[in-house]
């Protein structure tokens, strides 16, 4: 009894590290590459100038509606993108990223985001 | 990868070793055939007399093994639950169908048919080096499986009476909103406990945690396979 006990014990606990994992930075709410919207869980910004390689968000009307490390930027009719306070925030985005100022989306001040 | 096909083989072997010699069955030892057989140039020997202050030892029902209790030498399962997966491993509605043949007094042979449901939406991306990606939830994906395990019963306590699994399988795994799929190898173990409710029918629960690892398309190669899963259902003996 007390070996199967410690059996099921041992696997509850492997099962709960597997439920704690965590994934990387980016994902397909916000940061993934993209070409097309069918990457993304919502939308695809397409890789131009401004995001380079494309770049997968979610619309916004405020900064409440994005997730953690992200703020609702008043460009492309507000849409999430990485905050950061230097260019070096956003070099896990790629080459030609970096780190500029744009008007928070229905906030009326400066953020800074990561962008092409 | 060569490692997992020769354990797969042990266990296969194994099965089919106890096959060919069945486990012994608990009953009293035959007097006849315990006697020393006589000496072909002794003279015949008187007849054993049987004495009165001297009946034969009746069998110790501690010393019985386990087996003779309530499994029979096959029994079939069905069992319902619940897998949880994550990433490259499948999870969900876990439905499973186990075939028991018995080894030895403890040990079982334990085939599993095994098929889990979970959601299909999409959760690969392509993170910023072109790499794809894949962070399904602990429910997601579908997967069947068929695999080999050795069951060993413990001794019973009480009503209950828990048992261990270990076994290897080998299944598909498809993840239908990313349109991914592969084949996957891995090892299971876990334990249970077992209830007798009625003559031919006992009624079984079990957790069980599968490590192995996985062949994906999509450029995504190998992954490994980590899944946790807990099941109940009835077990009927088959004879």
């Amino acid at each position: 009894m007390r070996t199967a006990m410690i059996a099921i014990a041992g696997a509850v606990l492997a099962g709960a590290v597997l439920a704690g994992c965590e994934s990387n930075a980016v994902s397909r709410a916000v940061g993934a590459r993209c070409d097309t919207s069918d990457d993304c869980d919502e939308r695809c910004l397409s890789s131009g100038a401004d995001y380079p390689g494309g770049f997968c968000t979610v619309s916004c009307s405020d900064r409440t509606d994005c997730p953690s490390d992200t703020t609702c930027a008043d460009v492309e009719g507000g849409v999430c993108l990485f905050t950061c306070d230097n260019d070096i925030d956003c070099t896990f985005l790629g080459d030609n990223w970096g780190c500029m100022a744009v008007d928070l989306h229905g906030g009326g001040i400066k953020v800074n985001v990561c962008r092409g | 990868m060569s490692r997992l096909i020769a354990v797969a083989v042990a266990v296969v072997a194994a099965a089919a070793t106890a096959h060919a010699q069945p486990a012994p069955i608990a009953s009293a030892p035959d007097p006849a055939a315990l006697a020393p057989a006589p000496a072909a140039t002794a003279p015949p020997a008187p007849a054993p007399e049987t004495s009165p202050s001297s009946p034969p030892a009746a069998p110790d029902p501690a010393a019985a093994p386990p087996s003779a209790d309530d499994m029979g030498d096959q029994d079939i399962s069905a069992q319902l639950g619940l897998a949880t997966g994550g990433h490259l491993t499948p999870g969900g509605l876990r439905i499973a169908g186990h075939y028991l043949y018995q080894l030895s007094d403890r040990d079982w042979f334990d085939g599993t048919a095994s098929f889990t449901f979970g959601s299909g939406g999409p959760a690969c991306f392509r993170d910023r080096s072109n790499t794809l990606v894949c962070d399904h939830g602990l429910t997601d994906g579908t997967g069947v499986e068929v695999a080999a395990s050795i069951r060993r019963m413990f001794t019973p306590q009480g009503q209950f009476r828990p048992y261990a699994r270990l076994g290897i399988g080998i299944g598909a795994v498809r993840f239908s909103g990313d349109d991914v799929s592969g084949v996957a190898i891995p090892l299971h173990g876990g334990g249970g406990v077992r209830v007798k409710v009625a003559p031919e029918i006992a009624v079984v629960a079990e957790a069980e945690l599968a490590l192995g690892f996985s062949n994906f398309n999509q450029g995504l190669g190998s992954a490994l396979q980590l899944g946790f899963a807990i099941t109940a259902g009835a077990e009927f003996r088959l004879r």
